[in-house]
């Protein structure tokens, strides 16, 4: 339980937009604790990490290109075999059916906690209220675990400041589902909204967070307002990732936490995030 | 039976310990504080109780030194759950069921005459009795001079100095010629008494001196209170009370108080303290050099000139935790 924090957990990681990087070149990024080699012209990546200026370790990663995102497979010890994971990731993907990334609004920021605490906060349900306090309350309707996914299904209630547009609280349903550790989407039929979230070690205690939302239709709202309202949405949404992160700087994950009647399903969670670590 | 051999003298003894003023928390607040080679939360609540406890949440770990008051409970900063002053979980949002392990360590604390006390031990048995220091509320003692300072030492080095009456004329060669050991006695209540006398140099104050100095221990090692008769014209009696507290087991905090007998003149008052104090305070430099650097050694080669080290240690193992 205690490598929650230590480990950082085996799966498929959003890297970079491939639009956004040089054809010719080789790129270098920080991430997994190490030093990502990119060739892009090849997909090839390897990660190594380097001692007093020596190389310790070098490894090649399995790389997957979808929709212009290069994504890795990361594993601490070696590569596993990734076909299922491989297969399981993209029908997840194509099963969220409005995903478009042209008309979508992006959230891109690193902040110093683990993926683990990030990837907790979702099904903590009893810290929304008293956290973010923008939301009044997060009740979790069901919460399927899968081996290498999880279905969450929420209800959102909000307070009335967070959506200065409607005189009295909301209260959103959303599903929300996970592709391993590295991936997350929240989508909302009601408002038509959905947002990607995609989670990658920096090394054991930082993580890149990038945010992809997508707005259909906003009630009556006419279309041309969506833009908008997609941008509030995902910079609201990042922003509520920020307000635990004081709270995550001096955490200890404990062996056995009391739990109340009142939390979401933590064990359950715990126990399927430790099959990747 | 703890032995001498059986303790690890490098660790933190048991015993009650001044964390510092009363001023250290005020009403409402709550505060990380960092003592015993560890954290810990120390909070006041509306009714001016001080709790002091481990700093992780038993919940999802939070760390509650960033918690709120309410009312006399600690809310915790992530799922706002309640702790009273015994550490127990009172409250738990949106639920009426507290689960049973939901209660925390707490460490017993006392305040008295403007110093917060805290109990620290290694092991459950109930606390050994409570320091009672006569002299901080009677009139006919003027005590002015409180000092507060970290020092770089182990809370063992200092505790053996009272007893180590070869140091004296090296390391406090700047005033005293000669120092000897009366008497040392251990006495119930787990305190130690000594009897030293200390010839001082001609250039200390007008002419040689001979100070009988009575130390004795309160509540453990944590404290010494020492009582001497200084100058022989007008002669004063003082006492000089020091608490050490160990931070981890290289640092400390020392908290020195020094009292003069009431001379019912201001002015007098305030010199014989304020020499007195510093004469204190050269003693505890001279000695922090050594302290600083040095070992504590399991078998440490003695001379019949040496004070009674192996009695003290004897007396001072009841404090200690047993080697792992
Ligand atoms: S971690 Fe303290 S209430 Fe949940
Ligand atoms: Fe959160
Ligand atoms: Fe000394």
């Amino acid at each position: 339980m205690t490598m929650f924090n230590t480990v950082i957990p085996r799966g498929w990681y959003f890297i970079s937009y491939l639009k956004k990087l040089n054809r010719k070149k080789q790129i270098e990024f920080s991430y997994f604790g190490g030093r990502l080699t990119l060739i892009t012209k090849t997909l090839k990546a390897s990660l190594n990490y380097l001692v007093d200026n020596t190389i310790i370790r070098n490894h090649s990663l399995p790389t997957l290109l979808y929709k212009d995102m290069i994504f890795v497979y990361y594993s601490e010890h070696g590569n596993p075999s990734t076909k299922e994971e491989e297969l399981s990731l993209i029908n997840k993907l194509i099963s969220i059916q409005h995903f478009d990334h042209r008309t979508t609004s992006t959230y891109c920021t690193k902040v110093p906690t683990s993926l683990f605490n990030l990837s907790e906060n979702i099904v903590d349900s009893a810290h929304f209220p008293i956290v973010h306090s923008h939301l009044s309350s997060l009740e979790i309707e069901d919460f399927i675990t899968e081996p290498y996914s999880f279905v969450l299904k929420i209800k959102l209630i909000t307070s009335r400041i967070l959506l200065f547009i409607s005189p009295m609280s909301l209260d959103i349903k959303f599903t929300s589902m996970s592709i391993g550790t590295g991936f997350f989407a929240v989508y909302s039929r009601m408002i038509e909204w959905e947002c990607i979230t995609f989670l990658t070690p920096i090394n054991h205690s930082t993580t890149q967070i990038v945010l992809y939302g997508n707005l259909h239709k906003m009630f009556f709202f006419p279309k041309f307002l969506n833009p908008l309202f997609n941008i509030f949405f995902v910079t609201t949404f990042g922003r509520t990732i920020l307000q635990d992160i004081n709270i995550w700087k001096k955490r200890e994950i404990t062996h056995q936490p009391v739990l109340s009647t009142a939390d979401g399903p933590i064990m359950k969670f715990r126990n399927w995030y430790s099959k990747f670590i | 039976m703890t032995t001498i051999k059986s303790v690890d003298f490098n660790k933190i003894p048991k015993g009650w310990f001044v964390i510092g003023k009363s001023s250290l928390i005020k009403k409402g607040n709550v505060k990380t504080i960092h003592y015993f080679d560890q954290e810990f939360v120390i909070y006041r609540g509306k009714n001016r109780e001080i709790t002091i406890l481990t700093p992780h949440c038993v919940h999802l770990g939070a760390h509650l030194g960033d918690g709120v008051i309410v009312n006399n409970c600690l809310r915790c900063p992530f799922h706002g759950w309640e702790y009273n002053s015994q550490g127990q979980v009172i409250k738990i949002p949106f639920t009426n069921t507290i689960p049973r392990r939901a209660r925390k360590k707490t460490l017993p604390n006392k305040e008295i005459n403007g110093f917060i006390f805290v109990y620290f031990t290694h092991d459950n048995e109930p606390p050994i009795p409570f320091p009672i220091v006569s002299f901080l509320n009677q009139p006919h003692w003027k005590y002015s001079h409180v000092r507060e300072s970290i020092i770089d030492a182990s809370i063992y080095s200092i505790s053996e100095n009272l007893g180590d009456k070869a140091h004296f004329p090296v390391v406090h060669d700047t005033f005293v010629s000669h120092a000897q050991l009366d008497s040392f006695i251990t006495e119930e209540n787990n305190n130690l008494k000594a009897k030293l006398s200390v010839s001082t140099k001609k250039g200390f104050c007008w002419r040689a001196q001979n100070i009988e100095i009575t130390l004795k221990t309160l509540g453990g090692i944590s404290a010494a209170i020492s009582q001497f008769h200084l100058f022989s014209f007008p002669s004063t009696s003082v006492h000089a009370l020091i608490f050490i507290t160990p931070i981890d087991s290289t640092s400390l905090l020392m908290t020195k108080i020094v009292a003069v007998e009431n001379k019912k003149n201001n002015f007098l008052n305030f010199l014989y303290n304020f020499i007195t104090s510093r004469v204190i305070w050269q003693t505890i430099i001279e000695d922090s050099s050594i302290w600083e650097k040095r070992i504590v050694l399991d078998h440490p080669v003695l001379s019949s000139d040496d004070g009674p080290i192996i009695p003290l240690r004897k007396w001072m193992a009841q404090f200690y935790p047993l080697k792992k």
